[in-house]
């Protein structure tokens, strides 16, 4: 009997006797035997394991549905390599705008029903809805002064805003162009109460195209308006919001109606 | 500092629970919220480190199946996040086929975000690629022989397989199954990639196996 044929009615368990015992003495005296047996087995296993292979095709059709949404709501940045990685969503697809929509409309409705809504002033609100930016994102990047950054970014981490700005700004004074840099820069700033610095850094930012931190300098610019009580500026830049940017909607929203009220 | 609140809609979504949940019921919307959430990170490292689109693609998909696999059998255990997690077996793959290929740089770009993961991923990885390559012979052959060894496989009895596909007798089933799985060894073991993927497994055990 051929190899092939034994290997099947080993692994059936049509194997008996004398047969069996010989085939079994075989596997362990010769390699090449042994090596076919292993590939029949993993190929069975292969074969049987639907679960896997469902898996899999999923897993592609899912990706071209992500290269797909990505490539129709983002220009592929051609300098990735010199930009910085930041795990910033896109809030593009389809759950998520069907998960805002729903926000906005539950927003609405709650400030709608409510009785006696309360109203705050600037400062109020600024404490209200201002927080750091945090950020638990990996940065890299082939530059040569990314260390400096590494390095404010990891002060800026431990909540040290003064010393975590002195580090930016030596990258920022070199290379105004630095975009994260800026952007850290910025809310360090709104930190050490330094609002006017934060508002160029902001304003720097909303000024470059096609940058991954434009939705958060959007949001952060509108807060340095409304702690500076700079409110004309604070409603047209909530207002924007509102209108654009999905990320920071509903807040802006809800800052738009206690400014107005 | 806390985490700016409307990230709340989005970023934290789904927690680490709900995403292995949801990569165990193969749910389409985690999927695709782990390729949203970790993607561009991996994208970043492959790049940086000698690899391109196709390169992160294969490598993203591969340890999904490997999370998917651990996840089935309920290997699956970590303590950080999921995306650290899932960086940190992209990370591993990666130098393995930087490796592989040769083409280990002189010095590797990575972050300092990720975890040493089980010895078993590259066993898996390593597993998952030969039995890529047992699919794709597989897929080679004729639709006959595809159905028939598949309802072998799913133990349907040979009366009810002959019945289905029409055969005059048990024993032409037989026949054709025994060519149809021949055809099927021989073509995996003529492949060139199929003699390095042995010689990786046989290397890693250190020896040809025993029974």
């Amino acid at each position: 009997m051929k190899n092939t044929e034994m290997i099947m009615k080993y692994l059936d368990g049509e194997l008996e006797g004398e047969e069996l015992k010989w085939f079994e003495n075989e596997l362990k005296n010769d390699p090449q035997l042994a090596e076919k047996f292993i590939l029949h087995k993993e190929v069975n296993e292969t074969l049987k394991d639907t679960d896997s292979i469902r898996f899999r095709k999923k897993l592609k059709n899912i990706y071209q549905t992500f290269i797909n949404s990505e490539s129709t709501t983002r220009n592929a940045n051609k300098n990735e390599i010199n930009n910085i990685s930041l795990s910033i969503p896109k809030y593009k697809n389809t759950w998520f705008l069907i998960a805002a929509s729903l926000a906005v409309i539950i927003t609405t409705v709650c400030i709608f029903y409510m009785l006696k809504p309360k109203t705050y002033n600037n400062e109020k609100l600024f404490s209200m809805y201002y927080k750091p930016y945090e950020t638990d994102a990996s940065y890299r990047s082939i530059r040569t002064d990314f260390s400096l950054f590494s390095q404010g970014l990891r002060i800026y981490k431990q909540g040290d805003f003064k010393g975590a700005l002195e580090k930016f700004k030596l990258l920022t004074e070199n290379d105004n162009a630095f975009i994260p840099a800026n952007f850290f820069s910025g809310i360090s700033f709104i930190e050490e109460g330094q609002i006017q610095e934060a508002v160029k850094s902001f304003k720097f930012i909303l000024n470059q195209n096609d940058n991954g931190l434009i939705v958060h300098a959007e949001w952060y610019l509108g807060l340095c308006y409304l702690k500076t009580n700079e409110n004309n500026k604070a409603i047209d830049q909530f207002q924007k919001i509102v209108e654009n940017n999905l990320f920071y909607q509903n807040n802006a929203a809800e800052i738009l109606k206690q400014i107005k009220q | 500092m806390y985490k700016i609140r409307t990230n709340i809609l989005y970023m934290d979504h789904y927690t680490k629970e709900k995403i292995i949940e949801g990569i165990r019921k193969e749910d389409d919307k985690i999927i695709f919220y782990i390729y949203e959430k970790c993607f561009k990170q991996i994208k970043h490292l492959i790049k940086i480190n000698n690899g391109d689109d196709n390169d992160t693609k294969d490598i993203f998909q591969e340890a999904m199946m490997i999370i998917f696999a651990k996840i089935k059998n309920n290997e699956l255990n970590f303590e950080c996040s999921f995306s650290t997690y899932i960086y940190s077996v992209c990370r591993l793959l990666w130098l393995k086929e930087l490796e592989k290929r040769r083409r280990r740089c002189e010095k590797f770009f990575e972050g300092d975000n990720y975890i040493d993961v089980d010895n078993d991923v590259i066993e898996l990885f390593e597993k998952n690629e030969r039995r890529k390559l047992y699919l794709k012979h597989f897929n080679e052959l004729s639709e006959a022989c595809q159905k028939l060894l598949t309802l072998f496989l799913n133990g349907v009895p040979i009366k009810e397989i002959t019945k289905i596909m029409g055969y005059s007798s048990d024993q032409h089933t037989k026949n054709r199954r025994y060519r149809c799985k021949k055809t099927l060894i021989d073509k995996i073991r003529s492949n060139p990639e199929y003699t390095e993927l042995k010689n990786e497994k046989y290397r890693d055990d250190n020896e040809v196996p025993r029974w």
